[in-house]
């Protein structure tokens, strides 16, 4: 059997441009050739953002070439001291030797970025570089990265004429096509134009006919965001920029509002000119120093209705911005390595963002107070939203509520509901019911005056959930065919407060649940207040009136037998027969349907009772009637 | 099971009970006294205890004796 020698000898190293056709995946994105000509633009982009350039070219020509062109100061086409080779041939031919900023030294570094143009030569079938210099004009060519043709003169030109040319052909045996993505360069393009104020950009495409543009801005990134919002209208008159530079990172931003949703949103991220469609550290730091400054300018000035929040979200729907972020050695991360991953960052352009915006707030208040607005409305039609999906959820489940407890019966026409205050008396109800045809469900407390409120918010309350699931209704829903009980009684202790929940739940029926009110399906049971006994004789009271009126018969009686009268307090008290001989055996129980017409508006009295803004119209009507209350 | 159903108006039930727990609320628990500054459920507490000899310079009691008072 033969070693398998695993030896030094065995190891590869892979020099000059090999790792870059061996391994192209890692170099650059291989769906397309798009990111081979942003190698290229970005070396011209580096020469215009140090002034050296103010024209770019870049052209898809016909037989599959594509150039970029600039009139910057040129490649440097000496030999370089220590590599011993033109500095053309060096920046093509080595990875990673690629320009800088120079005076600002931006690195790039990690991602797809940066890895120079010696990549797109290892990649292009065909490559040629012209570069005008010191009144010359200097050509090289390569094919798949290996040099074709010497450094050389090929004509003169005028001496403040320079620049460098880059015609390259990709090889399709690297990528999935080698179709440039138009669209996308042209977006590149543009981007690269606003991030570079002054520096003019011309793109044309000699495969399509009368498919060129130019694109120059001279303010920035105000004016492409004005560009960009064509057709909407925008909230402020001037765009809200910054542009604060420290020592180490830089930061520019406009940003704008449009009243109704824009048709391309603007939300575009650089980091050192380099577009960052997953956002990343500086989007983040950006969006958290927005919603900072709002939400402080929205307390400081009263703008926020009571409980509802705002959000990052909110503040940014409907705003159109973008930013450019400049940073030494960014960390790039994501799959495509185009989010921006640095913490460092994320504080400055948060506090920077913060500052900015408190300023510009408090100094415009009009348009603060629109901006504050339009974060509130999104946030209402959020909290809205997520109401109803509350909603929806709850009725997943044929989950009963826990506390009710069911009756055996499914016939509409003997089935029924009884709603009891407190547990104590919900207790006794249950043992005082019969369990054939009555069920029994406790309300803690008083429960939620939903006169003003919209069904699809009531849902929210746990007690007025569990009524629904428990009568098999959901509120404001007319239909009922999935009602679970014949009979709904309202089940109320006899002082004033179950009269006040009586009351409510009065509300909700008829705001909520009319259907039902108006089938006669809601009653009202009434518990006796007193209990007077006299020898063997009982008898129940409902009120003071009648409980007098017992008294005063049973004074009368042969014998003159002590009376004596018990006052329940609640529900809780009454044993359960005695429940059940008052209030829920129909032999002998006393309940009341609860009826409406349509000529007595019962609505308007409800909303003079129950409504939160008829307060001054209740004051009066309680001034009026108030002698009339029996307790 | 014969049942007498007796109906009612819900606006003139809805009034009557609201008025009710209003003028309860108003008199009995929300409004203090003009005469000493107390609601109705501060003089209960207070008059518990003044039952259990609890006064400003008395030492300190338990509330649950205080609940079983009131």
């Amino acid at each position: 059997m033969a070693k398998n020698s695993y030896d030094a000898q065995a190891i590869e190293v892979l020099s000059g441009l090999d790792p870059v056709k061996k391994r192209p995946g890692m170099y650059t994105d291989t769906s397309n050739p798009n990111h081979l000509i942003q190698e290229v633009l970005d070396n011209s982009v580096d020469e215009a953002l140090s002034g050296y350039c103010s024209n770019i070219k870049v052209s898809v020509l016909k037989d599959g070439f594509i150039k970029v062109s600039d009139d910057g100061r040129g490649m440097p086409i000496d030999e370089h001291p220590e590599h011993k080779v033109s500095g053309v041939e060096l920046i093509l031919c080595k990875l990673h030797a690629g320009a800088k900023f120079s005076g600002d030294d931006y690195n790039f570094s990690g991602g797809l970025h940066g890895v120079g143009v010696s990549v797109v030569n290892a990649l292009s079938d065909e490559l040629e570089v012209r570069v005008k210099r010191d009144s010359k004009e200097y050509q090289i060519t390569f094919n798949n990265g290996d040099k074709s043709s010497e450094l050389k003169p090929i004509g003169e030109v005028g001496l403040r004429n320079s620049g460098t040319s880059i015609k390259f052909k990709p090889n399709p045996t690297y990528f999935e096509t080698i179709e440039i993505q138009i669209k996308q360069l042209k977006h590149l393009l543009k981007a690269k134009a606003v991030l570079c104020p002054g520096l003019t950009i011309e793109f044309v495409n000699e495969k399509k006919t009368d498919d060129k543009q130019k694109w120059y801005f001279e303010d920035g990134l105000k004016s492409y965001l004005i560009d960009s919002s064509e057709g909407a209208d925008l909230v402020l008159l001037d765009s809200i920029v910054c542009s604060k530079k420290s020592q180490a990172q830089e930061l520019e931003f406009a940003i704008n509002w449009s009243l109704r949703p824009p048709k391309n949103k603007l939300d575009e991220t650089y980091v050192n000119l380099i577009p960052t469609a997953q956002g990343g550290s500086h989007l983040n730091g950006f969006k958290a120093g927005l919603l900072d400054s709002l939400k402080e300018f929205c307390e400081y000035r009263n703008l926020l209705p009571k409980g509802l929040k705002i959000n990052a979200d909110d503040v940014l729907s409907n705003a159109i911005f973008i930013i450019s972020s400049k940073l030494q050695n960014p960390q790039f991360a994501g799959q495509t390595k185009e989010r921006l991953d640095s913490k460092d960052h994320m504080s400055f352009v948060s506090s920077t963002t913060k500052d900015i915006l408190s300023i510009w707030l408090n100094t415009h208040t009009e348009e603060g107070e629109r901006i504050a607005e339009l974060a509130i409305m999104s946030a209402q039609t959020r909290a809205k939203v997520s109401n109803i999906v509350e909603r929806k959820k709850t009725f997943r489940g044929p989950a009963l509520p826990g506390k009710l407890s069911d009756c055996n019966s499914q016939d509409l026409n003997e089935t029924e509901l009884f709603l009891v205050e407190g547990d104590s008396a919900g207790g006794s109800a249950k043992q005082a019911r019969e369990r054939s045809f009555q069920a029994i469900m406790p309300l803690r407390g008083k429960i939620l005056n939903t006169w003003d409120l919209e069904s699809a918010e009531i849902i929210k309350s746990q007690e007025i959930k569990n009524l629904s699931t428990a009568i098999g209704v959901l509120p404001g829903n007319n239909d009922l065919s999935s009602l679970r009980y014949g009979k709904i009684c309202i089940l109320a202790d006899a002082d004033s407060d179950g009269l006040h929940i009586a009351t409510l739940l009065c509300a909700l029926f008829l705001r909520h649940y009319k259907s039902l009110v108006q089938e006669g399906r809601i009653y009202i049971s009434m518990p006796p207040l007193y209990r007077i006994d006299s020898g063997k004789d009982v008898l129940y009271a409902l009120d003071d009136k009648q409980r007098d009126e017992i008294v005063t018969e049973f004074k009368k009686k042969k014998g003159k037998p002590k009376v004596n009268i018990q006052r329940f307090k609640g529900l809780g008290e009454m044993n359960p027969p005695q429940l059940r001989e008052t209030v829920m055996d129909p032999a002998t129980r006393q309940l009341v349907q609860l009826s409406i017409s349509s000529s007595d508006n019962a609505n308007s009295m409800m909303d003079l009772l129950l409504s939160k803004k008829n307060a001054p119209a209740r004051k009066e009507w309680l001034e009026k009637k108030g002698s009339l209350a029996k307790i | 099971m014969k049942e007498q159903i007796t109906s009612i108006s819900l606006k003139q039930y809805a009034e009557e009970s609201y008025l009710n727990y209003a003028m309860y609320v108003i008199l009995d628990r929300a409004l203090p006294n003009i005469g000493d500054g107390l609601k109705p459920v501060q003089r209960r507490i207070l008059y518990a205890m003044s039952e259990l000899g609890l006064d400003a310079g008395s030492k300190y009691k338990n509330q649950q004796e205080l609940l079983v008072m009131l």
